[in-house]
């Protein structure tokens, strides 16, 4: 680079990368660590030469991104912030776009008045919301503007909607930092103190929410288009099948709930075949099951390894006596809370890369296809398939806790009862002694549990039982049902306590009497 | 019914037996499970696929065995010699694989091989995924040890009576390994106590293969190495090390007191590049693969190779794909096959679906259009006329694909070593080029043919040489009468033979040129302007540039012959009649390859449109409207939050652009309708599904979101 003879002489002299290197294995070898260097080869092959560090500098992906459906700046854009009636904003946007452009101001400020109402929870907040009413409408003014190009644009995106299939021709908004907003906007972005509480009813029980829901129907346009997009992945399914037997692994991904393209599937091409279905969203489900469901319902082996490696050994080669059997392994959500886990992963690749052994898979979190590395991608040798069919998630969410659905545990009290009903008279009584004395402390904050001594005590006034031990017996059982807790507090003494809520457990008295 | 039987609350995974049976029960029925197969393998393009495939996959397996047995050559002398002299370390390889792990598996089982086959029969490989502890180790590797060696089908150990040592896990300890290698070895030596000297050498080593070092647990291996130390006077063993990143690891992963207990020797195996261009040259860019991928396509497999894992096993996979797709296109793709008689064969078959399979190439409109009026209907409606046109031009292609290959590599030995390599230094980069556009035509490929016009005698001299060696080895394999190609080769003979007499002349030429050139230097003296002095310089210039000696004139015409030859040959395939029958370029498996799973949530709650295709969704990006999915609609308004989502106002939100008319009341605790309730809560929950929100204890009736942007 330097011209000049004089600076590099004064310069230090390095020692080039490679003398750096045999200096390196020179003291390696004098420290004993390496016992000879293998000098055969002059050039350590593996090593890039210089020429190829050139080449990959200047060397870019040709074709790989180059048209790509979304760009990865629209994906994965930086953090931005956000104004607090920004939500309000877009709702009046949306809702009063074909009006004229005064009326949607007007209506802009009659929500934001309305929120700004229901907001109207302390002093501080007020002021806050009186301030960026101002500055509410300026940006609200600089999005109309922005509106209307887009508006153009989306005319030009009907007129050329095939080119527009494959990029995206629609000019990036370029990013500029409007500081006045920044100001504006500094300080905690706070978010209402509004709860759901104050809706009539803040949460659906789950059983109304899946009686509403599957009455529900969609629009006329919106219920062709889904069965529109139904029908186009039922039609792949033979060439699935075809690249199923080549060894590949399918895995679907897209919005909307891709069992029932699976299940279609399933129907009907698998339907006389060997088939195991997984659900991967099932919150109790293990790797170990499935295994499970291969060795002992499937082949019905007599030996059944617990070790999970040893369980793939077993069944890659029972599977390589059996060349003409083919098994089908069909997997919702492999990405699922359970099965997430690198070694469930692991055995599942392993699966799948037995050769009469084949994987269908759906995926559908947004950062799902990070729990794969290298060696299990390839093992699972994936072909990758858009099947959005925009149906809803029913099962899959079904097992979800939402914030959203009234927790009502309805399961926990008829497991109860259940159980409850089939206890002796004696033990019953001793189960209600437990959970009165649970209701009478409910205000209790720190209440520890009924402790035995106690328990026996009541029990034996009431002639329940005649000594330590037969109560002991009774308590087992609750335990064994998780009917009770059994805790020891620091001083020795052993509590019991009903691990239900006392709404639940008030329910189930009331029932009882 | 069918949507109960796999729902549960109880369990998530169901079995549908259908008829499976397991293969070490000996009752075995005839009939086959999973036919599903054989309704493909009736169609002829599936055949042609077969037999194409399998082809390819011997010819690479082949290829791996080929060059791994170079690489590992020394490192199997080495285990070979490593016992050879007294010891006092373990002897240990370290074999730096690079970070392409899927292809290191072949590596190492043709490693293995070479091991079993040339040095000892005790190879144990040891995986770190059944080896988490230092006792999973010792008994995997003392299993693989002592039982593999006693009984080689030890699988179906059950059934196996007359040999009854195997041995159980409990009993697994060095001890027993010991006494099994010194009952293998000791008790033979006092019966050929006469070459004492030999029976030493003759005890095998044991062979420990650590095929991937870093996801070892490095407490075990440190333990492992001490007790394999420990017994180095009475056990022979040797460790093999796969490492895929830099020797460094070693070093980080030992501390000394278990270092100094190994002597590490290093071994280098082939970058994977290099792998690849191997595997691509020798395989598929050969003159008898039928099968071409088009430049597209293969741009996008050499970007993936290069800018995802460097994976040569991946990059086959991909190319399978591709040759799946490729041949699912119907029974015209059955042409695609090795063999001419195969061909002649399957068109003589050809129904009349068939052809009309053939019929909807794209360029076979090209073929049409470009006949006689008569020759159209004819090409359209008769099947037989079809049918010789066809195979006429598809032996045309076929020689065309010869050709391609032949001239590409021809242009890629002239020009791979040019300075700045503009139409890249691998083959694999010309072939890209060579096949998405006529090279010939290209900026690179002139740019080429002027620094070719500089290079010296010595140089050009070499390159022809080796240009006639490699298109005359193919003209001697091949044909015996005379062909273009050997006029090729003739010419070029004659060419280098110019050259070389010119050698003699050219000394003179050049002393006359220089006398003339110095005849013309005193011209510029006199006195002129600037523009003047300009414009005579520029005059000279020229005039010397025209002066050429004897050997630039060779290199001239030679270079004009060649630019001209490979005009001729080096168009691009789609110039061709029928080029899809064996060129695949379809870039639309990319999403199949890649998949763009987030790019299509994206874009499917951005712009539900483009999904739907209903006239009702069809709005801009940022634009949200009461008939798009619930889904959509609340992912929308979650973008205008900040990171903390109120779960209430969020619902508000939602209600008034479904329902708008509900703005109109007063009351700010608004009635809201079970119904659009429950569509929002079924739309939160999915978004929490799909992970761009979860739920949130630091505020009531809060979710955060995931993700930024918006």
């Amino acid at each position: 680079m330097d011209p000049s003879p004089t600076k590099r002489s004064t310069r230090q002299k390095k020692p080039s990368l490679k003398a750096l290197e045999s200096q390196f294995l020179n003291n390696l070898q004098h420290s004993g660590f390496v016992a000879k260097i293998n000098s055969d080869d002059e050039e350590p092959e593996f090593q890039f030469s210089d020429d190829d560090v050139e080449m990959c500098e200047i060397e870019a992906p040709k074709l790989l991104h180059d048209d790509e459906h979304i760009r990865g700046e629209d994906i994965f854009k930086f953090h931005t912030r956000k104004q607090r009636n920004s939500l309000a904003n877009k709702v009046a946007e949306s809702c009063g776009a074909k009006t004229p452009n005064i009326q949607r101001m007007k209506m802009k400020e009659m929500i934001a008045a309305k929120i700004r109402e229901e907001e109207s929870g302390s002093e501080y907040e007020h002021s806050e919301a009186s301030s960026s009413e101002s500055e509410s409408q300026g940006s609200g003014e600089s999005s109309d503007s922005d509106e209307e190009p887009q508006k153009k644009m989306s005319q030009l995106k009907i007129s050329n909607l095939k080119a527009d299939n494959n990029r995206k021709t629609k000019g990036t908004n370029k990013y500029t930092i409007q500081t006045d907003e920044y100001f504006a906007s500094t300080g905690k972005n706070k978010t209402s103190n509004n709860t759901l509480d104050k809706l009539d009813t803040p949460r659906l029980p789950q059983y109304e929410l899946q009686k509403i829901l599957s009455n529900m129907k969609l629009s006329k346009e919106h219920d062709k288009a889904v069965n529109r997009l139904l029908e186009r992945n039922n039609s792949q399914f033979d060439k699935w099948l075809y690249i199923l037997n080549e060894n590949f692994s399918i895995l679907v991904y897209g919005l909307g709930s891709k069992r029932n393209v699976l299940q279609n599937f399933q129907n009907t091409y698998l339907k006389n075949l060997p088939v195991i279905v997984v659900n991967g969203f099932f919150p109790t489900l293990s790797i170990k099951n499935v295994l499970d469901g291969i060795i002992v319902d499937m082949l019905e082996l007599k030996e059944n390894p617990g070790n999970l490696y040893e369980a793939c050994d077993l069944i890659e080669e029972e599977f390589k006596k059996i060349p003409e059997t083919h098994l089908y392994l069909i997997v919702h959500n492999i990405e699922g809370d359970m099965i997430c886990n690198g070694k469930a992963q692991n055995v599942l690749s392993r699966l799948a890369a037995v050769r009469n052994i084949h994987l269908i898979a759906s995926i559908d979190h947004i950062n799902g296809p990070l729990i794969w590395d290298h060696s299990k991608l390839s093992k699972f040798n994936y072909i990758w398939w858009d099947v959005t069919s925009f149906l809803p998630y029913i099962e899959e969410t079904s097992f979800e806790r939402s914030m959203m659905v009234q927790k009502t545990g309805s399961l926990a009290l008829s497991s109860l009862k259940n159980v409850f009903l089939s206890l002796t008279t004696n033990s019953k009584s001793i189960y209600l002694i437990i959970a009165k004395h649970q209701l009478e402390n409910a205000k209790n904050q720190y209440y520890q549990g009924l402790a035995f001594k106690d328990l026996y005590m009541s029990c034996r006034e009431s002639f329940i039982v005649s000594s330590d031990l037969a109560l002991r017996a009774q308590l087992t059982e609750f335990v064994d049902h998780k009917m009770v807790k059994l805790k020891r507090s620091y001083d020795g003494a052993e509590y019991l306590q009903i691990p239900l809520p006392n709404a639940l457990l008030q329910k189930f008295l009331d029932e009882q009497e | 019914m069918e949507e109960d039987q796999t729902v549960s609350v109880s369990k998530g995974v169901f079995v549908f037996k259908n008829g499976i049976k397991a293969g070490s029960k000996k009752s075995k029925s005839k009939k086959k499970v999973g036919t599903s197969l054989h309704l493909l393998s009736e169609n002829p393009w599936y055949k042609s696929y077969e037999t194409l495939w399998t082809s390819l996959e011997e010819q690479i397996d082949g290829l791996n065995s080929e060059m791994f047995s170079s690489v590992l050559g020394s490192l199997v002398d080495f285990v070979g010699e490593s016992y050879r002299f007294d010891v006092d370390e373990v002897p240990t390889a370290a074999l730096l694989t690079g970070i392409n792990m899927p292809d290191h598996k072949a590596q190492f089982t043709s490693l293995a091989k070479q091991l079993k086959d040339n040095v000892t029969e005790h190879v144990a490989c040891l995986y770190a995924q059944d080896c988490q502890n230092i006792k999973y180790l010792v008994d995997n590797l003392i299993n693989q040890f002592v039982n593999e060696d006693r009984c080689d089908s030890d699988e179906d150990d059950m059934e196996v009576v007359d040999k009854p040592q195997r041995i159980k896990k409990s009993l697994f300890s060095l001890q027993l390994l010991q006494g099994w290698y010194e009952e293998l070895y000791l008790t033979e030596t006092p019966k050929v106590e006469i070459k004492k000297e030999k029976c030493k050498n003759k005890k095998k080593v044991l062979v420990v293969i650590i095929p991937d070092f870093e996801a070892f647990n490095p407490e075990v291996l440190q333990r492992f190495i001490l007790i394999a130390y420990s017994y180095i006077n009475v056990l022979p063993i040797v460790i093999v090390l796969g490492i895929a990143t830099s020797l460094s690891t070693l070093h980080t992963s030992l501390p000394y007191h278990v270092s100094s207990k190994v002597s590490v020797q290093v071994f280098h195996s082939k970058p994977s590049t290099e792998y690849l261009n191997k595997v691509l040259e020798d395989v598929f860019f050969t003159l008898d693969c039928p099968f071409q991928l088009g430049g597209k396509v293969f741009n996008l497999f050499v970007d993936i190779f290069l800018f995802y894992d460097f994976s040569v096993s991946g990059f086959i996979q991909n190319i399978k794909y591709a040759m799946l797709e490729h041949f699912s296109y119907g029974n015209a793709m059955s042409l695609c096959s090795e063999s001419k008689k195969e061909i002649k064969q399957l068109i003589k078959k050809f129904k009349h679906e068939d052809c009309e399979n053939t019929r909807r190439l794209l360029s076979f409109r090209k073929l049409v259009e470009s006949e006689s009026y008569e020759n159209r209907i004819k090409l359209l409606t008769d099947d037989d006329y079809f049918k010789i046109v066809l195979e006429e031009e598809v032996f045309k292609l076929r020689k065309y694909i010869r050709r391609l290959h032949i001239f590409l590599k021809a242009l890629w030995i002239l020009v791979c070593d040019l300075p700045k390599a503009p139409l890249g230094k691998h083959l694999r980069e010309i072939y890209s080029v060579g096949t998405s556009q006529s090279i010939t035509k290209s900026q690179e490929y002139k740019e080429c043919f002027q620094l070719l016009n500089f290079q010296s005698k010595e140089e050009l001299c070499r390159k022809i040489e080796r240009v006639i060696m490699n298109v005359g080895s193919i003209v001697n394999v091949s044909y015996n009468k005379p062909n273009k190609l050997q006029e090729f080769v003739i010419n070029l003979k004659a060419y280098l033979n110019d050259m070389d007499v010119e050698n003699n002349e050219e000394v003179d030429v050049e002393i006359l040129t220089d006398v003339t050139n110095n005849m013309e230097e005193p011209e510029i003296s006199g006195q002129m302007d600037r523009k003047q002095l300009k414009e005579k310089l520029l005059g000279m210039s020229k005039q010397t540039s025209k002066q050429m000696n004897r050997y630039e004139q060779i290199r001239q015409s030679l270079l004009n012959y060649l630019s001209e030859t490979f005009e001729i040959y080096l168009t691009k395939p789609s110039s061709m009649y029928f080029h899809e029958i064996c060129f695949f370029n379809d870039i639309s498996i990319r999403t199949h390859i890649i998949g763009e799973h987030r790019a299509a949530i994206h874009s499917a709650l951005n712009n539900p449109h483009h999904y739907l295709q209903c006239n009702c969704c069809d709005f801009p990006e940022t634009a949200i409207r009461s008939c798009m999915p619930d889904i959509s609609i609340a992912y929308k308004l979650h973008l205008e939050c900040g990171k903390l989502i109120n779960l209430y106002d969020w619902l508000q939100a939602f209600v008034s652009i479904i329902d708008p008319y509900d703005d109109d009341e007063d009351d700010a605790k608004r009635i809201i309708h079970p119904e659009l309730q429950a569509r929002f809560t079924q739309a939160v929950q999915e978004l929490e599904f799909l992970g761009f929100i979860k739920s949130s204890k630091r505020k009531a009736d809060h979710v955060t979101r995931t993700t930024w942007g918006g």
